[in-house]
């Protein structure tokens, strides 16, 4: 028995219970706080009317003849006797105050429901925002704040308390047996892939870059040739500083200013250049905020540049300027195919079959996972569940394309056709 | 965390919060789902009723809420002293679950068991800790002990347990 021990006897309410409490509430009307003006007031009052009968009760001692005789004569208007309200009826005011929220009239349909925890990889983190976009702009949910960790949190999250998560791997198969053994049974959408192109102009230099050759041109500090457990800045100005094998042109690398794309550029090709020296590789586990500012912190000499990169740009500057290497999102990099020279990470070419496959280098999946059970009791989680299952262009797929979403089996001419299906729960790995 | 004053957003996001919390507290305290689920509503009831006499100048709001929680487990163990852990072990084994979760509540009703034989305090904490999923900052206010007498308390609690396994 330890700590893991008494924290995995923990268990989510019964969903029946939650809703049904909920429910509940929503139909107990709140008390509102009365401020301290009013309770002044309230006390004002009754301490008047203490004095008031106190006096009532002193002149009454002293002529009570003369005084209960007009009481009792005193006609009382009828209109005074209707406009008496009875004592325990509620004022308008304290009708309108609802409890968490006014029970619905019976004929309007309850948008009542838990809020849909959502959680993403700092990589899938522009995709899972497009879709709560997406998803919550015609909808009366509550917009989810979107979390992030890394892929294994976000997976261990899943099989306790998340609704959804977004990573940049797939389940693994004891993670998944980790959920079922919990009672959690899991449901799984690919949506497709991120990739990022680091590519040229046609008349470039056509010799392929390694991950190790990229992140010794661009990385900010770089481990010293003689020393390599030792870092210095970058000195290298020419590819062929980097490594021999290539010419003396001028290291010159352009990007889109988008993070996005930034990002990517980091984590799929300077991370694994990186990952080349196994001390830093190290690091990863073991002090993860250096490994980070080694592999990811670009140099700022101006030997990469942060340029809009639009057709024009392509078709025309890359074209002047064969020196010039180009990181581009894979969407972009795909318009612009023909008038570019490929790929010039060495490898496979950057095609939709290398990304399915996953032999291209610089990309990884998109999958989003869901709880089962909760898609059946959360009616957000649902809404959820229904946007991701509705392929693109129609589906929130679509705006995720914009954040750079390269989608799996992307058709125009598809059209939703009512209420899509949803997957089935995730009995067991098969591709 | 600040109670609502007004707005259903934020009810809602304290409501899925707590909840889950709430209701394992009370399932380490009690073992026992029928008790539970009743104590939890009563909880969040209170709560939301008293909500205009909650002041954050004299609490967090959890702090707060998991007041009302042990105000009412202790309630519950005064009107039903005479009866708890066992009766709730042989309730638990007499549900029909899949077997994971069968093996993890007869794992609960055993641990209730065990917790039976500790003074009130110590099983408080477990319940605060392993249930509700507190630190042992935000214990600490709770059972009016400081945030490192709870650790110690609780790491030797967990000790002693262990060893009964």
């Amino acid at each position: 028995m330890n700590d893991e021990f008494l924290h995995a006897l923990r268990r989510d309410p019964p969903p029946e219970f939650a809703r049904e409490l909920k429910r509940r509430l929503q139909r107990q009307p709140a008390r509102s706080p009365r401020s301290p003006f009013v309770r002044t007031l309230i006390a004002m009052f009754l301490i008047g009317g203490v004095a008031m009968a106190a006096a009532v009760l002193l002149r009454n001692r002293d002529e009570p003849a003369r005084v209960a005789a007009p009481v009792a004569q005193q006609a009382v208007p009828r209109e005074a006797t209707r406009e008496v309200e009875p004592a325990g009826a509620p004022s308008p005011k304290q009708q309108a105050t609802g409890g968490i929220k006014a029970s619905p009239p019976a004929d309007e349909p309850e948008s009542e429901d838990l809020p849909v925890s959502f959680i993403a990889s700092s990589l899938a983190r522009p995709l899972a925002e497009a879709l709560v976009e997406s998803v919550t702009k015609y909808t009366r949910i509550a917009r989810p704040r979107v979390m992030i960790m890394d892929d294994t949190e976000a997976l261990r999250a899943l099989c306790s308390n998340a609704d959804f998560v977004m990573v940049s791997r797939r389940i693994a198969d004891a993670e998944l047996a980790q959920c079922r053994k919990w009672g959690v049974d899991i449901v799984e959408w690919k949506l497709g892939y991120q990739a990022v192109v680091l590519t040229a102009g046609l008349q470039a230099d056509p010799t392929p870059l390694t991950p190790r050759d990229v992140f010794l041109a661009l990385a900010d500090r770089i481990p010293d040739p003689a020393e390599p457990s030792r870092l210095i800045d970058n000195p290298n100005a020419t590819w062929h500083d980097v490594d021999p094998r290539f010419d003396y042109r001028r290291i010159d690398v352009l990007a889109p200013p988008d993070a996005i794309t930034r990002a990517l550029f980091v984590q799929l090709v300077m991370e694994a250049g990186c990952d080349t020296y196994p001390w830093i590789r190290n690091l990863k586990g073991a002090d993860r905020p250096r490994y980070l500012d080694i592999c990811h912190r670009l140099r700022s000499d101006g030997r990469y540049r942060e340029v809009e990169v639009g057709g024009r740009f392509i078709t025309q500057q890359l074209w002047s300027e064969p020196d010039w290497l180009v990181v581009l999102a894979y969407r972009h990099y795909a318009e612009h195919r023909s008038e570019l020279l490929g790929t010039k990470l060495e490898g496979p070419a950057a095609t939709l079959a290398t990304l399915t496959d996953g032999t291209y280098p610089a990309a990884r999946p998109v999958y989003v996972y869901a709880q089962r059970e909760h898609l059946d009791w959360i009616s957000g989680a649902r809404m959820f569940a229904y946007a991701l299952s509705n392929g693109p262009p129609f589906g929130p797929l679509g705006s995720m394309r914009s954040q750079g979403l390269v989608p799996l089996n992307e058709d125009p001419t598809r059209a939703p056709s009512g209420r899509p299906e949803l997957p089935p729960a995730l009995e067991s790995l098969k591709p | 965390m600040d109670w609502p004053a007004s707005g259903e957003a934020d009810w809602d996001a304290i409501y899925a919060e707590h909840l889950p919390r709430i209701y394992n507290y009370f399932r380490f305290r009690l073992a026992a789902e029928a008790d539970v689920e009743d104590l939890t509503a009563r909880v969040f009831e209170k709560a939301w009723s008293a909500r205009s006499r909650y002041r954050s100048d004299l609490a967090g709001f959890s702090t707060w809420l998991y007041r009302i929680a042990q105000n009412v487990a202790i309630d519950h163990f005064r009107s039903r002293r005479a009866h708890a852990p066992l009766e709730v072990a042989i309730e638990v084994a007499a549900e029909r679950t899949p077997q994971d979760d069968e093996e993890r509540r007869s794992d609960l009703a055993r641990l209730a068991a065990l917790t039976a034989s500790l003074p009130d305090r110590e099983r408080d904490l477990i319940a605060l800790r392993y249930g509700a999923g507190l630190s042992n900052r935000a214990i600490a206010p709770l059972v009016g002990l400081s945030e490192s007498n709870v650790g110690t308390i609780l790491h030797r609690t967990v000790q002693t347990l262990r060893s009964r396994w």
